[in-house]
Formats: C-alpha cells, structure tokens, sequence
C-alpha cells in the first residue's frame, strides 16, 4: 500500500463538485502515477476541465479527497499546490515580456538571481524559445505562446504539469507536431503531466494512460489501446474513432467465447471478457472498429464471424478506402488501406473474434 | 430522522463559509466597501427620510400633505416632469442625430464635432446656463444688444434650449457605443437583398438602436432631473424640484423637513429610472453580438443625407461655439450689456476670492480622484470577479449615487453630518468624501470595463505559479488596469472640479470652491465675473490634463468618444 502511494503523483478520490444543482464533476476516482502522462478525454461539457480545476485548486470539491505527492490537499489554495497549469488561452501576462512571464512563478520561490536566470534559460533552451526570451507576448506566434506557456508552468518544476487543452488554439498541422513534442518532453524530463482534451485523436497519441469522462462521470479508465479497442460503452466506443454497433442476441455463452445472433441470422463467434457478465438469451451490442473488418471477393477459408454482402458505396480517403457494405438489414463501415484494389459488388466480410467487442449502453 | 439530516449535510452547500475563510481578505475588503457606503451613502439618505416624516410631534405625513396641497410646490413636481420630458426627447434626437453622422457617415470634420461633444461634457454643468443669460439674458448680447428686443426667455423656453444643448452629449456617447457595434455586414445584406438607404435606416439601423436609444433618454432624463445649475440661472419663477430642494435650505426661512420632502419626491422618478436603466443593461438587450469580426468599411450614404447630416451638425456645434466663445468673450469685457471693450477687470476682481477657491478645489479634486479611481478598481474587482460576500448588493450601491441627485445628497450629508457621532460639516473631508461617493460608480464603471477585458484565466495563471489572491491583484491586476484607472482618475477630476450642485450645501468660506462661487456671481447679476472664474476654472482642467499626460504618458485615454 505504501509502495503504492509513493508511485502515485495525484490521487483523486471520490471527487465530486456542483454548481448549484448541475453536477459538474461526479464521483470522480482515479490515480495518475508518477512520470506518466494522463489524459482526461470527454466532450465539451462533461466535466474535465471543472476536475483539472479542482485538481489545480480553482475549485474546491463538494465531497471527496485529491491528493498531491499523497498529502491532501482539498484545502489549500492554488499557489500553495505546486501543480503548473498551462491553459488554453495560454494567459500570458501582456505587460510582462517572456522572460518576466517565465520567471514569474520563481519569485514566490526566494531563489538568487544568477539561479532564476540560469532556470528560465534552461527551460527556455528546453523549449527551444531561449532567442525570444526578450520579445512580449503580443509579438509571438500561437505555437510560440504555447512554448512560453508551457515553459512558464515547467520552471517551478512543480509535482504535476496540468495542460488544459494547449492545443486546441493551434492549427492542425502545428497541433500534430506540438503533440508529438509535448510526449517526447515529458518523457525525456520525467514529468508528471495531466492533459485535458476534446480530441480522441490526441488523447490516443499522447496518453499513457486515458480516463474518459461523460456527463460529470469518469466511464471508462485505461491504456490508449484498451479505450480504442475496448470501450466498455457505447459511449466510449462512439466518441473515439469511428464504431460499427451490432445488435445481437446471446446464443451460447462458453468458457472463454460467447456466441450470439443477429436478428437476420448472422452468427458470430467472439472472445469473452473477464469482467463481462451475460447470460444465454441477453440482448446486447456488439462493436467493431472499421479496420478490424476483412473484406474479400472470394470466399475466405475461415468459417467464423463470415457474412456475404453488397459494397454500396466506397470512398476513399487518402491512406484508406471506405467501405459501406450491406449486409441483411446490416450496413457496416469498414476500412483499408488504399493500395488495395477498389472492390464493388458482392463481397466476403469476416469479422476478427478477438476484436468483436461487447458494450454496454 | 437519521436520514433526513445526512440528505440536508449532502446537499447545503458551506461554499459561502468555506470562502469566508479562504480569502479572508477579501472578505474583510468587501465588508470595509459596505461600511464605507453605509456611512456615506445610506446614512445621509436615511437621516433625510426620516427628516422629512418626523416633526416636532414625532412621526408624521404633516410635511408630505402640506406639500402636495401648496400649489407653488405642486407646480416643481409638474414642471421637473415636463422639463425632463420635453429635454430628454430634444437632447436624445440630437445626440442620435451626431451618433449616425460620426460613426455610420463618412462627414467631413468628425473630429471638430467630438471635440465640441467632449467640450460639453468636461467644463462645468452649467456653462450652457451662463452662457445663455450671456446672450439671451435681460442685458444679452443678441437680445438686448443687437435685436433691442424685450423679450423674456426665462422660464420653461430657455430652459428647454439650455437643458437640451447640455445633455445631448449624454445621449451621444451612449447611441455612438451602439451605432458603432452595429455591424456593418447588416447594412450591406440590406443593401444587398435591395434595400434603399431609408429601408436600411428604418428597417435595420433604427430597430438595433431603439434598446439604445432607451437607454440614452434614461440617462438624459436623469441628469435633466438632477440638474441644478441651469435652472436655478435661468428657470426665473419656473422652479424645479432641485432648485425648490435649494431655497428649502437656503432660502430666507429654511425649512429641513421640507427639503427632506422634496428630496424624497425627486428620488422617485429617478430611482425609477435608474432602476429601468440598470435593468436595461444588465439584459444586455441594447448590444448587437453578430458572428465574426468585420473589416467592411462603412458603406456611403447619399449625397442629401450627408450634407443633410453636416448642417445639422455645424449648426449645433456652431451653438456649443457659440457658448465657450461668448464665456470667454465675457471673461474679458469690462462690463457685458453695456460696454464691450477689452478689460482685465473681471480677472483682477476674482482673484482674491477666486485663487484660494481654485487651490481647494484642485487639491479636493486631485484627491478624491486617486482615492475614487483606485476603489472603483477594487470594488470592480469584487464584484466581476465574484469575490465580494454580498455581490448583487456591493453592485447596486456602487452604481447608485450616479442616481442621487447632487442637491439631495448635499442636502443628506447636512442631515448626518452636522452632529454627532460624526460631525464634519465644515471640514474639507466631507467635501472630498462627498466627491468620492458621487464619483464611485464612475470609477466602478472604468475598472469593471477594464477587469471584463482581462481574461480571469491571466490571474489563474498568477495563483497556479504561487502567487497570493492580494499578490496576484497587485503584480497582475493593478497593472493590468492602469488605463481604468487613469480613466476613472480623470473623469472623477474633471466632474469634482465642476460639481456645485451637492458642493453648494457642504462649502463654507474657508472650503469655498469655485463652480460655487460662479453660480452665485452669475445669479446675482455678475455674468462677467462668472465667466472669468470660469474660464480660470476650465484652463485648471485642461492644465492638469495635460500635466497627467505628461507623467502618465498615452495611456491615459480619456477622449474615447
């Protein structure tokens, strides 16, 4: 037990916080371990930011405990937390310069000059800002305001880095390659880094781990693969990547597969989860991501999870082709890679039984 | 029973504690504002209600029946409506008239017309009144002197003239702000879906200002309500409630209760208005939000309607011109109606009075500015930021003086403050506290604009790297809002420098200000005099002005309009 809050950065217990009736933030549990980077994903509206807040002390939860470097923390104000928090806007001071905005943090921390001087040209060389060190907020580009941002929030070097949405004020492009950096340096310098994102597509590229957030609720906690393959929810499923949803019917449950049926016959073989709980006769839904779908003209050998059905449109996408198939009242989406052949008509799907998943509503 | 109680443990919120004790400075700087109002603003309000209903038998209507019934009283309630009435309507449909041509017309000489708005707004209240006895009066230039007519436009006609001459800058700067955030994508969908020039006025432009247009007679009625100077000038026997409030106390038989009663009568439909006017804004419904930003320039009106506009405007601002011209003309005659040669007399017979005067009032000024400027800032900051206990409230008390007439809180701090336990009648404090108090809104006003522009995520950011609440108000908040401040510190400068109407009643001899002085020599039969005084009083203004610029530097912006 001990072990294990000394690998815990932040530990959120049983966090909830209201605003008059609306429960911005209910009964959130989860624990960020030191040196990883967790990324809070959810629509606009469900919570994240409310629970990034009260972990950074802008809020104080109604119920429930956060504990920073295992010491409570649920009353003591932001400036005593020694979280960094950069935000979306990134809340550059406009009348300091970015050496000023930079040093900011560090006179609350009694340090000689030689050493904040030495600190904000280390993070700002970091950052690979240290030649706009002089220059003021108003003159530096978005990508660059983030950097100073970000440097700003690293050089107190304080226990967890909090990121509320930095990049969604960033064009695409720069946003995917600020992504990548943003990974690579809290890997590189060992941070502690907690990220709150719209964006499934970030939360997947950059997340150590992802807790998924709906409607105050915390839904789904894992590593980006689990989330991405195995949504515990229709939920999950549906807010990250694309998703084919089946509705089926429990025909035979085994000892490590199940077996169901689609109401147009379609019988399909998958693996069971460990903590899925079903029984014969249940209706349930089953889902399957587009590139976990095969498609062929001939005949595959295998038997399982094999259907027969109509391509009704194909797209394509650059990297992949989409298919829209018709199977029996069944449309499915489907996914591969371009430099295959565009197919039409009458075609095999077979379905993986490893990658057939089963969500609750 | 059990149960019941862990429900209601769950469900009340301690917030309101809990905050209490995590910002306990905060705390104690909202109750500090609380007590500092109820002193100066609520007390003397409180001693004149209870002025007006208690005589020597202890509590009663006596005063308010004796009011109503006396028709020579009856008569300044009647005449306070109408004048407000017909002045609103007049100063409001001028002030749209120069709002439409500055800001959706290209006119020639824009910036000649903002300035002679500005003019109105920054010399004393009553400058219109004086100028007007100058030109109008019994020895006017133009009626006495050049027409030799004996005509008598004292009384409700001039008033009406003066009140509308002085007020349409109140309505300018309200229907400019809404003018201007008209989007000009408006004007050219209309135009482009067919519509003429009159179909985009009536049809686009005037129903997106009418929230506006609201709100500007609102505040012109307000201040015609309010004001003091012009008609105790030039109303002759044509009283107001203001100048009825004045002879009450002032007047051979003062008679407090009655001027309690008046007072009451005047806060009435004022409060009223005030109460609709804040309503008005607080519904946002008088601001035009449309989607993206625009760089469409204003699209060109017809040929008539911009000359239309041009000599409309020339001929108002050629009246203002007019005013300031015959003020300082006078400054300078040795005896106006009579004789107009060049004379240093008038300069030279208010000096003795007038220099000491004009130091008290700078000194007055100068400090009730720094202090006012920087409460509004806090005040702001309290009840933006949502830091105050008692918000809503801590809002409406800092806005409500705007409201006060300046005669009926004069008239309340003589209630409060001539006895115990706090007598300071006569002192130079309660001139600046009363400045102060007046001024608040304005400077609540310049700090709230201000702290609304700075996103809340800037002092976020200051806490989350470890500064205080008080650290972060004074490395990032102060800074951030030295404009609002410079701006709050001006305007409570120039108003302060100019007031009479609350001054009148709490001056003595040794804290005698000049706008005082300058409306006793113009009621008394010294318009040259009075015009001297004032023209030292403006050149004052203007010289500290441009002192503060000098040491602030540019970012003090008063002349936004």
């Amino acid at each position: 037990m001990v072990a294990a809050m000394e690998k815990q950065a932040v530990y959120v217990n049983n966090v909830s916080k209201r605003f008059g009736p609306t429960e911005a933030v209910n009964k959130a549990t989860f624990v960020v371990e030191k040196r990883s980077f967790t990324v809070i994903l959810g629509p606009s509206g469900c919570g994240k930011t409310t629970l990034l807040r009260t972990i950074a002390g802008f809020y104080e939860p109604d119920e429930g405990e956060i504990y920073i470097g295992g010491k409570i923390v649920n009353t003591e104000p932001p400036h005593k937390r020694n979280t960094g928090l950069v935000f979306q806007n990134y809340a550059l001071f406009p009348h300091m310069s970015v050496r000023e905005n930079i040093g900011y943090g560090l006179k609350f921390k009694k340090l000689s000059k030689t050493d904040v001087n030495e600190r904000i040209l280390k993070v700002g060389k970091t950052l690979g800002i240290e030649n706009l060190l002089d220059r003021w907020p108003a003159q530096l580009s978005g990508g660059e305001q983030q950097r100073v941002a970000v440097a700003r929030a690293l050089v107190t070097e304080p226990q967890v880095l909090l990121l509320d949405e930095p990049l969604s004020n960033l064009d695409a492009k720069v946003r995917a390659r600020v992504r990548t950096e943003l990974k690579r340096l809290q890997r590189d310098l060992g941070i502690t880094a907690i990220h709150v994102t719209h964006d499934q597509e970030e939360a997947l590229v950059i997340g150590d781990s992802v807790v998924v957030m709906n409607k105050g609720r915390i839904v789904q906690i894992g590593a980006p693969s689990d989330i991405y393959y195995k949504p515990r929810t229709r939920f999950v499923a549906d807010f990250i990547g694309t998703n084919n949803f089946v509705d089926a019917q429990i025909t035979k449950t085994g000892a490590t597969t199940l077996e169901a049926q689609t109401k147009s016959g379609f019988k399909l073989i998958l693996d069971k989860d460990q903590d899925a709980a079903v029984n014969d006769n249940d209706k349930v839904v089953l889902s399957v991501r587009p590139e976990s779908i095969k498609i062929s003209r001939e005949k595959p050998h295998a038997t399982e999870n094999v259907a027969q059905g109509r391509i009704r449109d194909a797209i394509f996408l650059g990297t992949i082709i989409r298919y829209y198939i018709q199977l029996n009242g069944l449309e499915l989406i489907m996914d591969v890679p371009s430099a295959e052949e565009v197919l039409q008509g009458e075609v095999y799907i077979a379905l993986d039984r490893s990658k057939l998943h089963l969500v609750s509503e | 029973m059990r149960r019941l109680d862990v429900t209601l443990n769950n469900t009340l919120p301690r917030k309101t504690f809990k905050m209490r004790v995590r910002e306990p400075a905060m705390a104690a700087i909202s109750a500090a504002m609380f007590l500092f109002l109820t002193i100066f603003l609520l007390w003397p309000l409180g001693e004149m209600i209870a002025k007006s209903l208690i005589g020597n038998n202890g509590l009663t209507g006596a005063l308010y029946y004796e009011a109503i019934t006396t028709p020579r009283f009856a008569n300044a309630f009647y005449n306070s409506v109408s004048m407000a009435v017909l002045s609103t309507i007049t100063a409001t449909l001028v002030g749209y008239v120069f709002a439409y041509a500055i800001t959706r017309v290209n006119l020639p000489g824009k910036r000649v017309f903002r300035a002679i708005i500005i003019m109105q707004l920054i010399t004393l209240p009553f400058s219109t009144g004086l100028a007007f006895l100058l030109l109008f009066g019994r020895n006017g230039l133009i009626t006495s002197t050049l027409l030799r007519a004996n005509i008598d436009l004292y009384g409700l006609p001039g008033l009406w003239f003066v009140q509308t001459l002085s007020f349409f800058p109140v309505a300018y700067l309200v229907l400019a702000g809404v003018l201007r955030s008209i989007d000009p994508t408006l004007e050219y969908a209309a135009r482009n879906l067919g519509a003429g020039g009159r179909n985009v006025f009536a049809d686009v432009i005037l129903p997106l200002s009418i929230p506006g247009i609201a709100n500007a007679m609102l505040l012109v009625a307000l201040n015609v309500l309010a004001d003091f100077g012009n008609p105790i000038l030039i109303g002759g026997n044509f009283t107001v409630l203001a100048t009825e409030i004045y002879y009450q106390v002032a007047g051979v038989v003062s008679n407090f209760g009655m001027a309690g009663v008046f007072s009451i009568f005047l806060l009435m439909p004022v409060v009223t208005l005030f109460l609709i006017q804040k309503y008005l804004v607080s519904k946002r419904l008088y601001v035009t939000v449309t989607g993206a930003p625009t760089t469409l320039r204003i699209s060109p009106s017809s040929l008539y309607v911009k000359w239309g506009l041009f000599a409309f405007c020339t001929m108002i601002s050629s009246l203002v011109v007019l005013i300031y011209g015959s003020i300082i003309v006078g400054a300078f005659t040795r005896t106006w109606g009579y004789n107009y040669s060049f004379s240093l007399n008038n300069m030279q017979e208010i000096m003795y009075q007038g220099i000491p005067t004009l130091i008290n009032a700078l000194t007055y000024a100068i400090e009730a500015s720094i202090v006012c400027a920087f409460l509004g800032v806090l005040v702001a900051y309290l009840v933006v930021r949502r830091q105050a206990v008692g918000r809503g409230f801590l809002d409406l008390l800092s806005t409500l003086p705007s409201a006060i007439p300046g005669v009926v809180l004069g008239v309340g701090y003589i209630f409060a403050f001539n006895t115990l336990p706090l007598a300071i009648t006569g002192t130079a404090a309660i001139i600046v506290l009363n400045h102060i108090v007046r001024r608040l809104p304005t400077g609540f006003q310049a700090g709230s604009a201000g702290l609304r522009q700075i996103d809340p995520s800037i002092e976020e950011a200051s806490m989350s790297l470890g500064a205080s609440r008080m650290g972060t108000i004074r490395r990032i908040v102060f800074p951030l809002l030295k404009s609002a401040f410079g701006a709050g510190f001006i305007y409570t400068f120039i108003k302060s420098m100019t007031t009479v109407s609350a001054a009148i009643f709490i001056v003595t001899a040794d804290t005698n200000l000049p706008s005082v002085i300058i409306l006793g020599l113009a009621d008394n039969g010294y318009p040259g005099q009075a015009a001297a005084l004032s023209v030292v009083v403006f050149a004052a203004i203007i010289g500290t002005l441009v002192a503060a610029r000098l040491i602030g530097g540019n970012k003090l912006r008063l002349f936004e309009v």
